[in-house]
């Protein structure tokens, strides 16, 4: 069985967590547990083509603790995911990318703006996503809470990891 | 490899694998079918000899198909353990040397995730000032 490696990157307390269980496992928790280190998990995907998504659930990036290169080596694709009620997560995925250019530049990208349920106190606005268009060209919102998007996340990702 | 260490590093080695009962040293094959055990495998999902990683320890596994990497901190499956993970190819074999990181783990996870919150807690706060001010410029 073919297998892909997709490390799923972004600010901490983005969903990066919620949407691996809410696609592998379709469950969802409101309880914020903030991920240490990596979670390894499976998703078997049968489009474009029968594969396995070794997913890297990485430690989100916040003030005192940075992303462990040695989690990243040998990526095929990332899936940055922002929160769009938070528009500093943005810059932190745009920054995360500029650092660590060298380990990813083999990598397809694809982000994903999360929490599509919060629309009231939504922040990202065009011009962010403008500017997110300097990691992917494949920008799609989706809500891990409610399940919307979070399939066609899981699509781009698979394509972007096979291309 | 452990045999050819040593009388007295060897009784370390042995000794640190399974009076903590938090470690295990394996060799495995290239499919990750396990050949040798030290340690305590009870505390990992019962792992046997002749056991293939991907049923008892799949985060094992996967490690074991990376390349370009040999160490990595605070790997988890995603049931709630973690491990720290060593990796060294020898010959046709693999011997991977798994910690037990759960206790740290579970120490980080708690001032991370306080930290965590207080942070968003500190940027809702913030913009609700901002929204405030504004409102009152405006």
């Amino acid at each position: 069985m073919l297998q892909k490696k997709v490390c799923m990157l972004g600010s901490f307390g983005v969903g990066k967590t919620s949407m691996v269980r809410r696609s592998v496992h379709s469950m969802f928790d409101d309880a914020y547990l903030s991920t240490v280190g990596v979670k390894i998990d499976k998703k078997a995907m049968d489009s474009p083509e029968a594969m396995t998504l070794m997913l890297w659930d990485i430690a989100g990036r916040d003030e005192h603790q940075d992303i462990n290169p040695s989690f990243l080596r040998g990526a095929h694709a990332c899936l940055f995911v922002v929160d769009g009620t938070r528009r500093e997560t943005v810059d932190v995925a745009i920054s995360i990318r500029a650092d660590f250019d060298e380990m990813l530049r083999g990598s397809a990208c694809v982000v994903a703006i999360n929490k599509g349920d919060l629309t009231d106190d939504w922040e990202i606005g065009q011009e962010d996503e403008t500017r997110l268009r300097s990691l992917s060209n494949s920008i799609l919102r989706c809500s891990a809470k409610s399940g919307d998007g979070v399939k066609a996340v899981f699509d781009a990702i698979a394509r972007a990891a096979l291309a | 490899m452990i045999r050819d260490l040593p009388d007295d590093a060897r009784v370390l080695l042995e000794q640190a694998l399974f009076v903590s009962h938090s470690g295990l040293l394996l060799r495995v094959d290239d499919r990750g079918v396990v050949h040798e055990l030290f340690g305590n495998p009870a505390h990992w999902s019962g792992v046997r000899i002749g056991d293939s990683l991907g049923r008892t320890l799949a985060f094992a596994q996967t490690l074991l198909m990376e390349t370009g990497v040999d160490a990595w901190n605070f790997v988890s499956d995603g049931d709630g353990g973690h491990a720290h993970v060593w990796r060294r190819k020898s010959g046709e074999h693999t011997w991977m040397l798994l910690i037990d990181a759960s206790g740290e783990a579970e120490l980080r996870r708690l001032l991370q995730q306080r930290g965590n919150t207080l942070h968003i807690e500190n940027e809702r706060l913030k913009k609700e000032r901002d929204a405030r001010d504004d409102q009152r410029r405006g």
